[in-house]
């Protein structure tokens, strides 16, 4: 009698951590917005317009800092409410209609996309491996990139640099995925435009989780943040 | 009364015998569940393993026979003596090294078992490209370069050679391990035999002399020395300091901290001392340049710091004219814009310098604007340190009539210079630079000025916001 109520309690605890793990793993991995709707965190033009429109009707009295806060996002909610839409506090496709917004439309023209496509793999990369660096030092990891494409022993375009097995971390764990932010666009746009402060780097590591021993043989050219930057 | 409390026992039991029965049930139904989940899930990931390994093997197989096929056309080109014989097997060869390069980029080799065949690779196909071009242009090969190519040849064998035993090893039931490749660096290779071989034909590879040719990957490039700054006086820290505050603006700068200098173990980078400044407007430091040690030129700076929102905007004249006020308050005389782009609010303007009437594109200088209050929060000037110096302007032998009919007469013509500009491989040439529209597109159209060749096509890109080219 008891040994098996003994099973089933540890089949069931089994069952329960294994969906538990499952569903933990699910909510951290990142999670994307629906393109063109804007939430807590969200950064540019558009929120500054959705700012104006508020603060001309009286539902917001923040600063027009383009910056998604606190304050946007109650005077979001506060509309929703005043108009019938679900208060979640997320300005997307219904919100911005009724606020009279036009939903940008990722603009394809011909002309620009591959800066665009540069620019958005770039600082998806910059993202994934240095989010929280100072900016300088993201825009050495963008630039190190670069120099790779440039140099013979690497792949020659910014897509095989990037996703050359094994060398970038962020790659390997998939946090390359992540939607960048808007620093990290800057950054990838000074790298592009030519910005080096890693003086010519081809390689950079973080001293305090660097496996390889053979690392340290690099000469050293920079060091930015968190991170030393070399070159061979 | 006994009776009853048989009943009642006899019930009690069958209720747990009952209960037992369900337990069981229970415990292995859950028990297949979890199984069942971890088989499942055991099956995908060995199928998402084998999908790998096979993109991996794909990519082995792939680039043995494009190594092969290197070393098999590298023995035909040296057997041709005319370059029209062998224009197109360098144009072939330019191909297959490339892919080969390609294919070797995908195979999850730790970099360094790898780099130096990568980079053979990468100069035979670049090598391969600047022969095509140079028999395109009806020159023959001179004696230099049959010496390369027998030279590539050599170690082309060498590389295929070692690729085809690996093939052989695998094709006797020797599998690649690619989990071992990927996790073990050059060390603990010695007893999987295709790691070996790997390591041996890119130590082989390190010995080969330096490649020197007309293309991007050509060794001069990575030993390029900054023509500018090369044997100016050397500035102490403090002198450097004074270069940088002067250059931000000593009326701006809260304080300014020397942040590091440049190892001088550190072989062909520029020597910079670097500078971390905090402006008056700003709460925390926000502003970052490099100086170089030799001549105390600024070799970068950009200023991040949060900017307040602002309805002001300046036009696009009024940021170009902001950049030029601080070129030449900074003494960068005659600078003159060409390309701009402008993005959230700032722009970037690319300079090159005027001289005789020659626009010098090598000496490139990037300026970047605040478009609120034209603020200056962004300079680069890595082309000119590099390139810029004195040159002797001959004038071209064409005249401009002579190479305008170089070019198509579809071609209308809007505008004329003579200009110098860098090719890939850093080598320079002197240009006329036609700006003009083919079938209702803006392009810009460089001809040699000696020779006639067109150097370079641009078609220039031109929106709202930017001017650029590709």
């Amino acid at each position: 009698m008891k040994r098996p109520m003994i099973t089933l309690l540890f089949s069931l605890i089994l069952m329960g951590s294994a969906i538990g793990v499952s569903v933990f793993v699910s909510a951290i991995t990142p999670n994307t917005l629906e393109v063109g709707s804007y939430s807590w965190g969200a950064k540019g033009e558009e929120v500054k317009q959705i700012q104006t429109k508020l603060k001309q009707w009286g539902y917001y009295e923040g600063n027009v800092d383009g910056s998604y806060g606190y304050k946007t996002w109650e005077a979001i909610k506060k509309f929703q409410q005043k108009n019938g839409l679900k208060a979640d506090g997320i300005a997307g496709k219904q919100t911005l209609e009724k606020l009279g917004i036009q939903p940008k439309r990722q603009e394809v023209s011909n002309n620009n996309t591959d800066a665009n496509r540069d620019i958005y793999l770039l600082s998806a990369a910059i993202h994934g491996e240095s989010r929280g660096e100072p900016y300088v030092g993201q825009v050495a990891v963008g630039a190190v990139v670069l120099n790779r494409v440039r140099h013979a022993s690497f792949p020659n375009s910014i897509a095989g640099v990037v996703y050359q097995p094994g060398a970038f971390d962020a790659v390997k764990d998939g946090q390359i995925n992540l939607n960048p932010d808007e620093t990290a666009k800057k950054a990838a746009r000074d790298a592009l435009n030519g910005w080096d402060p890693t003086n010519g780097a081809i390689y950079y590591w973080n001293p305090s989780t660097a496996t390889s021993k053979w690392i340290w043989s690099v000469p050293i050219t920079s060091r930015i943040g968190k991170h030393v930057f070399g070159k061979k | 009364m006994s009776n009853e409390k048989k009943k009642d026992n006899r019930l009690l039991r069958l209720k747990q015998r009952l209960s037992e029965v369900r337990m069981y049930s229970i415990v292995v139904v859950a028990l297949l569940v979890v199984g069942g989940f971890g088989v499942y899930q055991y099956k995908q990931k060995l199928n998402y393993k084998q999908y790998l390994e096979n993109q991996f093997q794909k990519s082995f197989y792939d680039m043995t026979s494009y190594v092969n096929t290197v070393d098999n056309l590298l023995t035909k080109a040296s057997l041709a003596r005319r370059s029209s014989q062998s224009a197109p097997v360098f144009a072939r060869l330019w191909k297959e090294a490339s892919s080969a390069q390609e294919n070797m980029g995908q195979i999850p080799y730790q970099h360094s078992t790898v780099d130096q065949a990568l980079k053979f690779l990468s100069q035979v196909s670049d090598f391969s490209f600047a022969m095509s071009q140079k028999t395109m242009d009806g020159a023959d090969l001179d004696k230099e370069d049959w010496e390369k190519v027998e030279h590539i040849q050599k170690y082309a064998k060498s590389l295929a050679n070692q690729l085809n035993q690996v093939q052989a090893e695998v094709h006797q039931g020797n599998r690649i391990n690619w989990k071992k490749i990927q996790n073990y660096g050059a060390k603990a290779m010695e007893n999987t035999p295709v790691l070996g071989s790997m390591t041996q034909v890119n130590q082989e590879l390190q010995d080969i002399p330096a490649l020197i040719y007309d293309g991007p990957f050509s060794e001069h490039i990575q030993q390029m020395e900054p023509k500018l700054t090369k044997g100016k006086p050397r500035l102490s820290r403090e002198q450097a300091q004074e270069k940088a505050a002067n250059f931000i603006g000593k009326d701006r700068i809260a304080s300014i901290e020397f942040l590091e200098q440049t190892d001088t173990k550190t072989q062909y980078t520029i020597p910079v001392y670097r500078f971390g400044v905090q402006l008056k407007d700003q709460k925390e430091p926000t502003l970052m340049l490099d100086i170089t040690q030799e001549g105390g030129y600024p070799l970068w700076m950009l200023q991040y710091g949060e900017r307040p929102s602002s309805e002001q905007e300046l036009s696009l004249e009024e940021g170009r004219k902001k950049a030029e006020e601080f070129l030449k308050k900074n003494q960068y005389p005659n600078m003159k814009a060409s390309y701009y782009e402008k993005t959230d609010g700032t722009l970037v303007v690319n300079f090159a310098p005027v001289e005789k009437g020659v626009v010098l594109y090598p000496d490139l200088i990037k300026v970047k604007v605040a478009m609120d209050d034209g603020e200056i929060i962004g300079f680069e000037s890595l082309g000119y340190i590099m390139m810029h110096h004195p040159r002797e302007l001959t004038s071209p032998s064409l005249t401009k009539e002579e190479a305008r009919a170089f070019i198509t007469e579809d071609f209308q013509v809007e505008k004329a210079n003579i200009t110098v500009i860098p090719l890939e491989s850093k080598r320079e040439v002197l240009c006329y630079e036609f700006k003009g529209k083919y079938k209702e597109q803006d392009f810009i159209i460089y001809i040699n000025g000696e020779t006639g060749k067109m150097e370079k096509i641009l078609q220039v890109v031109q929106t709202p916001n930017s001017v650029l080219t590709k």
